[in-house]
């Protein structure tokens, strides 16, 4: 058999409307995951034992499930306790709830690596709780938090793929649904890798530029 | 806002005084029971042993690690506390944030934010804090910048600063606030020694401009050039005080004394 890429000016739309959608869940699931994230960060250093023991819990749960598995449940899962979900936003919700707790360990650890004396700064010029961490605080994790962010940010990408499972029309589920009546596995799914690398490529830019915007902004001593 | 408010009376013009502070960590008596006042355009030296509770004190005055126990108060009014038409009651985080505002603080490592030029970390608070307009804030930020001869370093990182240079930014940043106060915690002791004189010029400049400063030192010629009166700290306790050159010459304590010499000996 030889290959033939010939095939791809005919499912190219396909593709394209596959990869729609992938670029449309990922945005998506970072858009409410990072907040998410940085949420329970916050959370984790509670002043509660109670509160950070059971965000603990959450996070040991939460990481520890197959992603697939949240998947189902929150595609037909929920249903069942009356919440009937399309596709779509089942996957955003269980891909979100997850990824939450995995930035949520980047943000808590990026917070470990700023200086205790930054907040005292901040409480002294008499800076409010909200802008000591949005303007002085988080942005002082990005050197940190930037490159286990991105590497989560692929993982959201690639686990796009997982919510084929609940139908969502996203690029695995396109090129899946267009090689089974063309009959070019091959072309096609490499075709589909091919775009998958060119996102990360993408997002691999985001973290270069983030890492030279970090350069001149290191931690003074 | 028409918040009715009005200072809280001490009972004499200090700019600050402090009544029977007591503040432990676990079973640390970091201060215990202290008294101190700061009349308006005074410079005190605050002198003892690291742990002895000397930047406890300072934290304390601004209410950053509030007393156990005891009155502070500042410009007349008291540290904590809300005068309102229906009697005092406790000052809400927010109420306290506005009346530390009031009060500038330098640290012993310059804590400065490290993602900001020089010019953004001297606007941020009086823009955020006290609503002032960009532009306003920028040109106090250039006054500011030129008065600790830092004029030409406006879009610096303070990545890009020697110690010396990022402390006098962390002074003038203080400034910015327009204090009535000015706390030092250590503001040399984490400098290497070619760097110390550059900000304690900047020191003695603002003590001759009267502003009332609180200084914890280890920096002894400062003290007796600069400061109006020296306390001596130990285990929590104001164990002596008095004018500079007394206390460091004559010291009338035996542990004032065993520091004094701990300290000459070091070559200081």
């Amino acid at each position: 058999m030889t290959l033939d890429f010939s095939i791809l000016g005919t499912v190219w739309p396909a593709l394209l409307r596959g990869t729609t959608v992938t670029i449309s869940l990922t945005s998506i699931v970072l858009l409410c995951a990072t907040p998410g994230g940085i949420a329970v960060a916050l959370l984790r250093s509670a002043p509660s034992p109670t509160v950070r023991t059971i965000v603990r819990a959450a996070s040991w749960i939460f990481r520890g499930v197959p992603p697939l598995l949240l998947l189902f449940l929150a595609f037909f899962g929920l249903p069942v306790v009356g919440l009937t979900l399309p596709p779509m936003p089942s996957a955003v919700i269980a891909m979100t709830a997850y990824m939450s707790f995995y930035f949520g360990e980047v943000f808590h650890s990026g917070l470990q690596s700023v200086a205790h004396g930054q907040w005292q700064a901040c409480k002294a010029l008499g800076l409010s709780p909200a802008r000591t961490l949005f303007r002085i605080i988080l942005p002082q994790t990005i050197p940190a938090a930037l490159p286990p962010y991105i590497s989560h940010a692929t993982e959201i990408l690639k686990g796009t793929a997982l919510a084929a499972a609940v139908a969502v029309p996203e690029l695995t589920n396109a090129a899946k649904q267009v090689f089974v009546v063309t009959y070019r596995p091959f072309e096609i799914l490499l075709a589909a890798g091919a775009i998958y690398a060119v996102l990360d490529a993408g997002l691999l830019i985001l973290q270069l530029y983030g890492e030279r915007w970090a350069a001149r902004r290191r931690a003074a001593r | 806002m028409a918040s009715v408010e009005q200072e809280y009376p001490s009972n004499n013009s200090a700019m600050v005084e402090a009544k029977g502070l007591f503040k432990s960590y676990g079973q640390v008596k970091a201060l215990d029971d202290v008294d101190i006042t700061v009349a308006s355009g005074q410079v005190v030296a605050i002198v003892g042993a690291s742990g002895s509770g000397k930047s406890t004190l300072l934290r304390c005055i601004n209410y950053l690690d509030p007393p156990d126990k005891g009155d502070v108060w500042v410009s007349g009014h008291l540290m904590g506390m809300v005068e309102t038409v229906s009697g005092t009651r406790k000052a809400t985080e927010r109420e306290i944030r506005r009346h530390r505002a009031d009060i500038g603080m330098v640290f012993q490592h310059f804590n400065l934010f490290p993602h900001f030029t020089v010019l953004q970390n001297l606007i941020e608070a009086p823009m955020a804090v006290r609503k002032i307009a960009r532009a306003e804030a920028v040109e106090m930020a250039k006054a500011l910048l030129a008065s600790v001869g830092l004029a030409d370093k406006l879009d610096a990182f303070p990545s890009e600063l020697s110690g010396g240079q990022q402390q006098r930014v962390a002074i003038a940043r203080a400034l910015a606030m327009k204090p009535r106060v000015m706390l030092f915690d250590e503001p040399t002791s984490a400098l290497d020694p070619e760097l110390v004189d550059e900000v304690l010029r900047v020191m003695r400049k603002l003590a001759s401009e009267s502003m009332t400063m609180l200084v914890v030192t280890h920096e002894m010629g400062f003290a007796e050039d600069v400061a109006d009166r020296l306390v001596f700290f130990d285990k929590g306790k104001i164990i002596e005080e008095g004018k500079p050159a007394e206390v460091l010459r004559n010291p009338a304590q035996p542990r004032t004394k065993a520091f004094m010499q701990r300290l000459l000996r070091r070559g200081q």
